[in-house]
């Protein structure tokens, strides 16, 4: 019995096989799931299913062909030849294997270093294999595990708190300019992309409304309709300035559109309260003379990627330390599996009992003041014939169903009606 | 005695406030800072404790002298940091302010500690009054000097664009700016009064309203730059930058009448009979 780990991700694979593998509805993934569950080979199994990666977590008999067995399945289910997508696959096994799910839960293994998304992800895949009863003991506890070591990472590292993306930034620093966004206004001149994702980020952080110039009308109405937000003729942005405390300029043209004596003005009508001006125009659109005046501040396209790369040089910084923590409960986790081997469980179990014998014989013996050096041999003799007794079914039992199917339900059993601990379980308990 | 045993706690406590709070700045972390906090908050209460004594040994308002009313400044100073700092958390205000006041204490650790009987011209119900108005006055506008401080370091980095962790532990701009005008607008009125019941406690204890002291004549000065100040924010409309600068400006002049003015030039505000 082993736990497996098989996938592809957009570190290994282009975007062409990442789709084809995919499992992109509930429908699809239910169908690959029970497939693999009726292998005889495969015990538990779990699929995450992302447009960056596709895995399959499993449970394996030992000495299987797991990987011929997996890859077969993925290429008759998909329709895909085999030698197509089979290059891009890693197969890790064991402690690798648990490392890698640790990681992928942590963020470590995304697109973007840290991002917390993909430990929701996770936990529906997980939600929807156990609902199908294709989980196990083994894949459960594994997964419990994954969640508490990805909250642990993300509790003790600072790893999702630096804003990676354009528009975060542009709101984070819209923050450090405006304390909160309640109640603001903000002006999009002219369209693209990035300017509206930016704008959307606004608005879900309490702008109250959105002026939206362009120079063709119809496009600023239709943008206005998207945004909730007030239409505005390309030449009348000017006198609007005033009445808008952030501004996202993003035109075509080839000149500056923003001119520190247009800023002034509107200054001098809205008494100098402060002013985020965000331009991602390529060439610019706000002359850079504009972030001279007082209580204006002015980031262009390059200023705010700078801020994404020095975020990013600091989640790396994190994720060092994040590498640390799965390396702790990495070794937490093997101890507990480790712990489900019929020979160290048994010697425990010896060690144990033994304990208790000696304990006992010491008490008996202070009782018991007059015995001879013979009785003393009698009596441990007689202890001695008692534990063997007793320990024998459940010894040959153990040793039965140690390579059978179901051995590590039954293990946990035997380790829990003894109470039999082994280093490294303290501390997964806590977790 | 009493008094020996509650000076030097002050000093101590804000030493260690001080100390803790560079260490803080050194490290960005927050832990530091609140112990810093700690500090400041036990500076509070031996100094209010320091200042009921020497009250109950003059049996009188402890202000008489310029050891007394330093440390009562001290005191208004770190009680006005705490109503802030309960409202907006601001650990960076106290990096600025606890060497503030321990310089505070230092200076009147050199000053004679000892209380002699209250000076005739001095006891009159005017001058508690006059003291008291004049000080939260001087308190409120050294935290806007604070304020102001900070406000430029956050405006240098956001238009020079530089991030790092400092950032976490700055306030917003907007924030900043606010608070500097809640200090000034509540600072000058007080101001304001205090000036008034001097000049009325002048005219019960010396027959005049105004003597032409140089403490009168500077605090004067003082006055009209912060209502020049006042001014330029609600009348023209002034923001950020320029009413950091000129709060600096302004409370440089005020710390020269309050402490200055007492050395170069002689006057019945320095207290020496």
């Amino acid at each position: 019995m082993k736990i497996c780990s098989v996938g592809l991700s957009h570190k290994t694979a282009p975007v062409e096989i990442r789709e084809k593998i995919a499992f992109s509805s509930p429908q699809k993934l239910e169908e690959a799931l029970l497939i693999f569950k009726k292998e005889a080979a495969i015990k538990e199994c779990v699929i995450l299913s992302t447009c960056n990666r596709v895995e399959i977590y499993l449970v394996v008999n030992k000495n299987s062909n797991w990987k011929d067995i997996v890859a077969d399945k993925i290429s008759q289910y998909q329709g895909v030849d085999k030698k197509d997508f089979v290059e891009h696959l890693y197969f890790k096994e064991d402690t690798d294997a648990i490392k890698h799910i640790f990681r992928v839960a942590a963020g470590l293994d995304s697109m973007v270093l840290g991002e917390p998304q993909i430990l929701g992800q996770l936990k529906e895949a997980y939600g929807f294999a156990a609902g199908k009863n294709t989980t196990g003991f083994v894949i459960n506890k594994l997964m419990h595990t994954t969640f508490s070591v990805a909250k642990r990472v993300r509790t003790e590292t600072k790893i999702g708190s630096y804003a990676v993306s354009i528009s975060y930034v542009a709101v984070e620093l819209a923050k450090k300019i405006f304390e909160s966004l309640e109640g603001k206004k903000a002006m999009l001149i002219g369209a693209g992309e990035m300017a509206e994702l930016a704008a959307k980020h606004l608005l879900t952080n309490g702008i109250t409304q959105i002026i939206v110039a362009n120079r063709t009308y119809e496009r600023a109405c239709s943008l206005a309709e998207e945004f909730n937000g007030v239409p505005c003729n390309f030449d009348e942005f000017p006198e609007r300035l005033k009445d808008v405390d952030i501004v996202i300029s993003s035109t075509g043209a080839p000149g500056f559109v923003i001119t520190p004596e247009k800023v002034k003005s509107a200054l001098k009508s809205r008494r100098n309260s402060p002013m985020f001006l965000i331009d991602i125009a390529v060439p610019r659109d706000i002359d850079p003379k504009v972030n001279d005046l007082d209580n204006v501040f002015v980031y262009d396209i390059d200023d705010l990627q700078n801020v994404v790369d020095s975020n990013l040089a600091e989640r790396k910084k994190e994720a060092e330390k994040a590498e640390k923590i799965i390396e702790e409960e990495l070794e937490a986790f093997t101890g507990w599996v480790k712990s489900l081997q019929v020979k160290p469980l048994l010697v425990n179990l010896r060690s144990e009992v033994e304990k208790v014998k000696e304990a006992e014989l010491s008490e008996l013996k202070k009782k018991l003041t007059n015995l001879t050096e013979n009785d003393e041999r009698a009596i441990e003799a007689f202890a001695n014939a008692i534990i063997n007794k007793l320990l024998h079914h459940p010894t040959v039992f153990l040793k039965e169903v140690g390579n059978s199917e179901d051995s590590y339900f039954y293990l946990e059993a035997f380790k829990r009606i003894f109470n039999l601990k082994r280093e490294g379980e303290e501390h997964e308990k806590k977790v | 005695m009493i008094l020996q045993f509650t000076f030097y706690p002050i000093l101590f406590f804000l030493l260690c406030a001080t100390l803790f709070f560079f260490f803080f700045l050194f490290t960005l972390q927050e832990k530091w800072g609140r112990i810093g906090v700690s500090f400041l908050g036990l500076s509070l209460a031996v100094s209010f404790l320091y200042l009921v004594a020497k009250g109950i040994q003059l049996g009188y308002f402890p202000i008489t002298s310029k050891h007394e009313s330093l440390i009562f400044f001290e005191f208004l100073l770190l009680l006005i940091f705490f109503v802030f700092y309960f409202k907006f958390r601001l650990l960076m205000v106290g990096v600025f302010l606890a060497p503030l006041a321990l310089l505070l204490i230092v200076i009147s650790a050199f000053m004679n500690k000892e209380t002699s009987t209250v000076i005739p011209i001095l006891q009159s119900f005017w001058l508690p009054l006059h003291v008291m108005a004049a000080f939260i006055g001087n308190a409120l506008f050294a935290l806007s000097f604070v304020i102001s401080f900070i406000y430029l370091i956050e405006n240098f980095r956001l238009k020079k664009k530089k991030f790092d962790e400092l950032g976490k532990y700055l306030p917003s701009i907007t924030v900043l700016d606010n608070i500097n005008y809640f200090c000034i607008i509540y600072g000058f009125p007080f101001m304001t009064l205090g000036i008034i019941t001097g000049a009325i406690w002048a005219q019960y204890a010396i027959g005049s309203y105004w003597n032409n002291d140089p403490k009168e004549v500077w605090s004067l000065i003082t006055w009209i730059l912060y209502a020049a100040l006042l001014h330029l924010r609600l009348i023209t409309g002034w923001k950020g930058k320029k009413i950091a600068i000129f709060s600096i400006l302004a409370f440089s002049i005020l710390i020269f009448s309050f402490i200055g003015v007492t050395y170069l030039f002689k006057g019945y505000h320095s207290f020496k009979p």
